[in-house]
């Protein structure tokens, strides 16, 4: 065998889930190092950022694909993928609810910090809390397809909704962002 | 992507949603400010952590493979028992004579089992035979069209699969000297759970007096690997899954060098639906399969054993881009097939097609015996099908004008396909082991026709056909049909009534005159 040609570097996303599948642990780090960065961060905005809570659900992201018996052979990885990350994020959120509310995202601005630093955490808090008061199916499809930039058909295998369904909630999303920040973006 | 392009993007997006220009454009302006909120960067050493927490779950095991293999064994056991005990209770006298398995898990006498066959000329021949009972492949050679046979080679089949037989051989000569042998066996996983299928490519440049072997990407996977060379140092091999999960994931690797240095080539593919075929001739086989006429012009067929073709695909430039086709020719759409008229989206219009019989020929020869029947191109490309409408497959009835078989041959240039008459056989299509079409090839007009009993052929591209007398019925089970002239033929395949010391499905006939008489050939016995 001609190691270089199946080490996972160069394979695509789909014959590593095949080799993982077929009980080729090897096949696992390839695919962690693809997706442990965009999860991390769709999961940090998913879960009103915060970013301990990303982490362990990038680690539940993770166990699930181990564990997982949805994956059918040949079936594109990435949107399957967001779709685990997407209900383990949805999970947490469902569980957060039934706990006390506490500002867990917000970073604190000290006093040391300059005033464009400063300026720039409240516009970020301000994004944050504008997302936060979305509806989550908005929220989803908003952070997919501004922040991981996938397209509207990706997001639906993503969601496994229809387009149509995409659209309308991407609609919603914006015009409500629009409402939200568009003055500010404008002044 | 660049803050420009996202901004029109989006903007597309929303107008698509429905949101009028003016307003898309602001939203989308809007949505930037959505960049103010960054999101952390991954710490050093966080991949390290998150690889150390999965570990123990991936000690555990992988559940998948796991599960697969357990559900793997449970049903083929329930399978054999149920099998096993049917046919005992049936025939009890078959009890001490119970001594293989074909994959079509029909009890046999013998273990002696025909797989390919090929003949350069009207003499020299070879033919493939495996022995279920011991897990030995022979692959012999005769120099006095099968008088006298040689064993030119003897390597493994079967393996922990006994079932195996001889699956997955191919064998491939590219002219008198020249030639390759693809064979395969089952063994379960030691490191790895699961099935795994190894194989072993032959190669002999001496017209089979030696072989050695030819080192492949990977000679372990739960699959059968594809293999085409087009001379002795350049080749290709498809590596895919083949399993029964429905779907199916490749790998393409070329070498330059027979198989000294093998080069993945940035593409993988997958193929929806993939299933294992049941239109197996002498086997049954996952049909994905290559086969490359030049360094560069090569095409990759799979079939779908449900709803027939499931892809097609083109290469010219040696397989680093490949072109695919979904279309099924017009009048040929299968019934319940919810993909029936999918479009080409580049220029060459292929077409959907049963791969099980493809030949073609030429001066400068190269022909593939794959898994089944086999394919055949030459080096111009000619490229020969029989389109066929699959009424047992969804067991709904087709008119009768769209009934029969039909040939299509391609050629590359301009890439357009030409329909001759419909073939006189008016005989419906049939799955399974009755037998399909194969087809012979001699030359550009000249293609001989053998399916249902019947033997046919053409001169004339397929304007006109004159049947021959065929030694065989409608239940001979066609592996192939060779023809050197219009007088010299070989006709191979199997009968379940067959006698003798093959398993059914296991006879090679031939022809001195045109097909008037016909001599079973003595096949090598060991």
């Amino acid at each position: 065998m001609k190691e270089s040609a199946v080490d996972g570097d160069d394979e695509s996303d789909e014959v590593l889930m095949f080799r993982l599948t077929n009980g080729d642990a090897g096949a696992l780090r390839p695919l962690v190092d693809r997706y442990q960065a965009p999860l991390q961060t769709y999961l940090y905005r998913m879960l009103n950022g915060d970013f301990g809570a990303a982490e362990d659900s990038v680690q539940e992201t993770f166990l699930r694909l181990i564990r997982q018996k949805s994956y059918r052979e040949g079936q594109p990885v990435r949107p399957w993928l967001y779709r685990i990350a997407t209900n383990v994020a949805v999970d947490w959120l469902r569980r957060r609810r039934l706990l006390p509310l506490h500002d867990v995202g917000q970073r604190e601005v000290t006093e040391r910090e300059p005033a464009a630093v400063a300026e720039r955490s409240d516009q970020a808090a301000s994004v944050r809390m504008m997302l936060q008061g979305l509806p989550e199916e908005s929220r989803t499809v908003l952070i997919l397809r501004f922040y991981q930039e996938m397209s509207l058909q990706e997001i639906a295998e993503t969601l496994d909704i229809p387009l149509g369904t995409v659209k309308s909630r991407l609609f919603a999303a914006a015009r409500r962002v629009r409402e939200e920040m568009g003055e500010e973006v404008r002044t | 992507m660049s803050e420009l392009a996202k901004s029109s993007s989006l903007t597309t997006d929303l107008m698509e949603a429905g949101m009028n220009r003016d307003a898309a454009m602001a939203a989308a302006q809007a949505m930037f400010s959505l960049d103010s909120w960054p999101a952390p960067k991954l710490e050093p050493g966080s991949t390290s952590r998150l690889m150390a927490s999965l570990k123990p779950a991936i000690r555990r095991g992988l559940p998948v493979a796991r599960r697969r293999l357990v559900r793997a064994c449970a049903l083929g056991g329930i399978a054999a028992v149920l099998i096993l005990a049917t046919t005992l209770a049936a025939s009890p006298k078959l009890r001490s004579t119970v001594t293989g398995w074909l994959s079509s898990g029909t009890t046999v006498r013998s273990p002696l089992v025909l797989g390919s066959v090929d003949f350069l000329n009207s003499k020299l021949g070879f033919v493939v035979v495996g022995n279920t009972r011991t897990h030995q492949g022979y692959l012999y050679k005769t120099p006095d069209a099968g008088r006298r046979w040689h064993l030119s080679l003897r390597f493994r089949t079967g393996g922990d699969l006994p079932n195996l037989g001889l699956l997955g051989t191919s064998l491939t000569f590219l002219n008198g000297q020249v030639g390759f042998l693809y064979t395969a066996y089952g063994s379960w996983g030691t490191d790895k759970p699961g099935v795994h299928i190894h194989g072993v490519l032959h190669r002999t440049v001496n017209g089979g007096r030696s072989w050695s072997r030819v080192k492949l990407p990977t000679e372990q996977w739960q699959a059968f690997a594809s293999v085409s060379f087009v001379n002795r140092r350049q080749g290709w091999v498809l590596i895919s899954s083949g399993t029964t999960m429905g779907q199916a994931v490749g790998a393409l690797f070329r070498t330059e060098n027979g198989g000294h240095l093998w080069t993945k080539i940035a593409w993988d593919y997958y193929t929806p639906n993939m299933t294992q075929s049941s239109r197996g001739g002498l086997g049954g086989s996952f049909n994905q399969r290559i086969h490359f006429i030049s360094s560069r012009d090569g095409w990759l067929f799979s079939e779908d054993a449900v709803v027939g073709p499931s892809a097609d695909s083109l290469t010219a430039d040696g397989g680093d881009k490949w072109q695919g086709c979904r279309e099924f020719p017009r009048g040929f759409e299968r019934p319940g097939s919810p993909e029936s008229r999918l479009k080409c989206s580049g220029p060459v219009p292929l077409r959907r097609f049963y791969t099980e019989a493809l030949r073609s020929s030429g001066s400068d020869q190269v022909f593939v015996t794959q898994l089944d029947s086999g394919d055949f191109f030459n080096g111009r490309g000619l490229l020969p099908v029989v389109d066929v409408v699959p009424r047992s497959i969804h067991n709904v009835p087709v008119p009768p004008t769209q009934g029969g078989y039909f040939m299509y041959h391609l050629d590359r240039s301009p890439y357009s396909w030409v329909r001759p008459t419909p073939l006189p056989l008016g005989m419906p299509y049939e799955n399974g082991y009755s037998g399909g079409p194969v087809v012979d090839v001699q030359s550009p007009r000249d293609w001989f026709f053998a399916g249902h009993g019947r033997i046919v052929y053409t001169l004339s591209a397929g304007t006109s056909w004159i049947r021959l007398p065929s030694p065989v019925s409608n239940s001979f089970t066609l592996g192939g049909v060779k023809f050197f002239g219009a007088k010299t033929g070989f006709i191979w395949g199997g009968s379940l009534n067959q006698k003798g010391p093959y398993s059914p499905r296991s006879v090679l006939d031939r022809t001195d005159d045109g097909g008037r008489t016909w001599t079973t050939v003595k096949l090598p016995v060991r």
